[in-house]
């Protein structure tokens, strides 16, 4: 199916009694899509909001001045028009006339304005204001020096005009506008609810496609209706769409086989007796597991020899054919597949920017490449020990990675098994020697995953220091930063460096293998930000 | 009675030292968990950080914090939890704590009369191939942990035969497989012990007296052998319903029940400090009191422990 793009149906005032007709049509024509998540809600506040399937919820029920259409692309959603200026730090949105929440209250300019100054609100504790770093005065406001949130740089010139001032130019702005932390958000209303905004049903206010019923803070089962308040409501092809909580996959599974649920996420166990199943689909995301090889800890890792050596001890295919089968293809760089497309060749950047045989399997290879390195730096044996966390991916891959690093002669790996959490604050401490990482992409730029890698910055927590590459993230980040071409060229070659010098030793890109009923049509899935989108999904 | 109520009162106390001391330790345990509540700690500014700790009081040093926890538990203000943000603990409890009463009640209640049933019937046909098959029976029970039963139970009868749901938490229906997933366990303990308590209750004297005089035997079985083997499985109903707590986390995961036990497990992952403290103090309360519950009928019904007390 093709998406319909929002432009096009902006238009229907006129004939809204005729419209208004044909969508109840139209929601007797479709059945009620079940749908399932892995966890409960937790929030459904637009500036709070941290976890996967809330963004899904929040994405279900709001709008932002883009929406993602189905190949990730930002598509113009409340906003009808925008124009950027020349230097790339001015915006100005014009919004779509007639706008409506749920409740029926006009959605201004001023909305945008208060939910915005509300996630940099450093009482708010928003926990994603720092993608608003580089819009005027955000990160002073989110450090406490400037207290005044008015001198953020949003204001609305009008109810339908929108400015946006930047310190600095922003390419993925764009981008990041589908997100929840850049909806709109009604004063009035969140005032009103005070701390209970965002915590129940009736506790909030829907800008999108659907309105949710019956959440009660922590209940399993949610169902949301079609938002009749919505400008493009016409789109809007379900009227009942329920979410339920399953977090055990072999109960979705039966649960699925019995016609209850139309959709549940499959493991890798699953995954071998289900692939030639009609139904099975995987749902790719912009995530990238990779390991961090520590130069704080382990001087030798310092030698990119011994760097390069790891690497090329490593047969990814086994490890993503043969053990996560299904969630996993193997990667050869550190930017995940479906992030983003390259402007210069129109390819998927992850593969454009490949180095034919830098990222490989070659035993030999790496076996000459260890004893040069441990020869330059004058030892024999070196014993390194592999921080993992308790998640079942986590120990299939450390079992394997250390049985492929051990075929080195002179290489021993032994394995340290943590909670999540604390492998997460080991490796930022820099307490670990080699370890498992996972990241995933906050939007569809190359930046999200490459900027991680400067000297020096937060999270390179293996600490590689690479001036040459630091120097293109800052030449993509200043003088090429509005051209698109350039900064990509730049992202690129900063990515090669890093695949030849082995910065960080990718491992496999991540995707989630799933069955997903084939009368379930328009369903749309995106790699970064919320991962289901059923604006326009709809059940035969 | 009054000896009983000062017995009560003793037993309130202690409850209540010892719900000090399971605070106290979690508290402390907790805190020596490593990494942060927040999912997206590593990118707040210092101040945001700031904010979200004064928030949650999280900014006074450790013994204030301690002070202030033991103070608002014991009156079952638990504050408000980090992954359900701004919900307090109490009312995301209240909200759950239905369903798992109700699967932990049922269980237990579907446990002891099958495993009544079940031992008794083997207590009388002793030695012979239907004892030997209950017995098997009692073993499996006993040895296999309740989530092979759950998703053999959700496979077979749910999936294949289709008969009963295959999970959720929508009506009475939906809670016969947890319950007896989680029940079987319970049922073999009964089961065995009544057996046993029977064929030695058989052998004694009163019961040769009975038969001498010339009661039936059905009126032996029911009135004298099976009344007099009760008492003692009272004694069993605490320990059922430790097994019963923790069973019905995983039994919850896998029915997909919106009880407190999935809630619980996620806390833990999540570093959820007042869920955690919160959902521990009600498992606690919860055991105490069937302890005690058990202990004092335990106390009523046999004159023995009345008279000794």
């Amino acid at each position: 199916m093709k998406i319909i793009k929002p432009a096009l149906i902006a238009t229907g005032v006129s004939l809204a009694l005729p419209l208004a007709f044909q969508t109840g049509v139209h929601a007797d024509k479709y059945k009620t899509i079940n749908w399932t998540e892995t966890a409960p809600i937790s929030t459904m506040d637009p500036s709070k909001v941290t976890a996967a399937n809330d963004f899904d919820a929040l994405t279900a029920t709001n709008d932002g001045l883009f929406r993602a259409d189905k190949h990730n692309n930002p598509q113009l959603a409340l906003a009808e028009s925008y124009t950027k200026s020349k230097d790339g730090k001015k915006y100005i949105f014009k919004l779509r006339p007639n706008l409506k929440w749920s409740n029926g209250t006009p959605l201004t300019a001023h909305d945008f304005v208060y939910g915005w100054q509300r996630t940099n609100d450093p009482k708010t504790g928003s926990q994603y204001a720092y993608l608003y770093s580089g819009i005027k005065n955000a990160d002073a406001i989110q450090s406490g020096k400037e207290k005044d949130l008015s001198k953020l740089g949003v204001k609305a010139l009008d109810d339908r005009t929108l400015e946006v001032d930047l310190e600095r130019p922003l390419p993925q702005l764009i981008q990041m506008l589908p997100m929840a932390p850049f909806f709109p958000q009604n004063e009035a209303f969140v005032k009103k609810a005070g701390s209970n905004f965002g915590t129940q049903s009736k506790y909030i206010l829907s800008s999108g496609p659907y309105v949710q019923q019956d959440w009660n803070g922590s209940n399993d089962t949610v169902s949301y209706k079609k938002n009749q308040n919505y400008y493009d409501k016409r789109a809007v092809k379900t009227n009942h769409l329920v979410i339920k909580t399953i977090a055990d996959a072999n109960t979705g599974y039966n649960l699925y086989k019995s016609n209850t649920i139309d959709f549940t996420n499959l493991s890798p166990q699953q995954v071998t007796a289900s692939r030639h199943n009609k139904a099975y689909t995987t749902v790719p995301s912009a995530t990238t597991s990779y390991m961090e090889l520590n130069e704080k800890t382990v001087p030798e890792f310092k030698n990119t020899n011994i760097r390069r050596a790891i690497s090329y001890a490593i047969d990814r295919n086994v490890l993503t054919d043969k053990l996560l089968t299904g969630s996993a293809t193997p990667a050869t760089t550190f930017s995940s597949t479906h992030l983003v497309k390259d402007p210069n060749n129109g390819e998927d950047f992850s593969k454009s920017a490949t180095v034919k045989g830098a990222v490989d399997y070659d035993l030999p290879k790496a076996q000459k490449l260890f004893d040069e390195g441990m020869k330059q730096e004058g030892k024999k044996n070196l014993k390194v020990q592999l921080l993992i966390d308790d998640s079942d991916a986590g120990k299939r891959s450390a079992q394997f990675l250390q049985d492929q690093l051990q075929r080195i002669k002179g290489l021993d790996v032994s394995i340290k098994t943590v909670p999540y959490k604390q492998r997460l604050s080991l490796t930022q401490e820099k307490n670990f020697q080699m370890v498992i990482s996972l990241w995933g992409a906050d939007y569809a730029d190359p930046s999200t995953f490459l900027d991680l890698y400067k000297s020096g910055a937060p999270f390179n927590s293996g600490s590689w220091n690479n001036e040459k590459y630091t120097k293109l993230i800052d030449k993509a980040n200043n003088q090429d930063v509005n051209n698109p071409k350039k900064r990509f060229a730049d992202y690129k070659q900063a990515e090669q460096i890093m695949s030849k010098e082995m910065g960080v030793v990718p491992l496999y890109y991540r995707s989630q293998a799933a069955f997903m009923r084939p009368s379930v049509k328009g369903m749309v899935t995106h790699p970064a930000g919320a991962i289901y989108d059923f604006k326009w999904a709809y059940k035969e | 009675m009054s000896g009983m109520i000062k017995y009560v009162l003793k037993r309130l106390g202690i409850i209540l030292l010892t719900l000090i001391i399971i605070i106290s330790i979690t508290f402390f345990l907790m805190k020596l968990m490593p990494g942060s509540p927040l999912a997206n700690a590593a990118r707040l500014s210092d101040t945001q950080r700031q904010v979200i700790e004064a928030q949650y009081g999280l900014d006074k040093p450790l013994i204030v914090q301690y002070w202030n926890y033991v103070v608002n538990a014991l009156q079952f203000n638990f504050g408000n939890s980090f992954q359900f943000q701004n919900q307090p603990v109490s009312t995301l409890i209240a909200q759950r704590i239905g369903p798992s009463a109700q699967l932990g009640i049922q269980a237990l209640v579907f446990g002891i009369v099958f495993g009544i049933g079940l031992g008794a019937a083997a207590a009388v046909r002793r030695n012979t191939a239907a004892d030997t098959g209950l017995s098997i029976i009692a073993v499996l029970g006993v040895s296999i942990p309740s989530f092979v039963f759950a998703a053999l139970l959700q496979y077979y009868v749910g999936l294949k035969l289709n008969w009963l749901p295959i999970a959720g938490w929508e009506g009475f229906k939906f809670t016969i497989l947890p319950t007896i997933a989680l029940g079987m366990q319970p049922m073999a303990t009964a089961a065995r012990f009544i057996r046993t308590e029977m064929v030695d209750v058989m052998g004694s004297d009163y019961i040769e007296l009975a038969r001498a005089k010339g009661l039936s035997g059905s009126d032996i079985v029911w009135k004298h052998t099976l009344r007099n083997s009760l008492i003692p499985l009272v004694t069993l109903i605490g320990p059922m319903a430790v097994n019963l707590m923790t069973g019905s986390v995983v039994i919850e995961k896998i029915f997909a029940i919106p009880g407190i036990g999935g809630q619980f497990v996620s806390s833990i992952l999540t570093n959820d400090y007042p869920l955690i403290m919160g959902t521990t103090i009600v498992y606690s309360m919860m055991l105490m009191v069937v302890l005690l519950i058990t202990d004092i009928v335990y106390g009523l019904i046999d004159p023995r422990i009345r008279l000794s007390n």
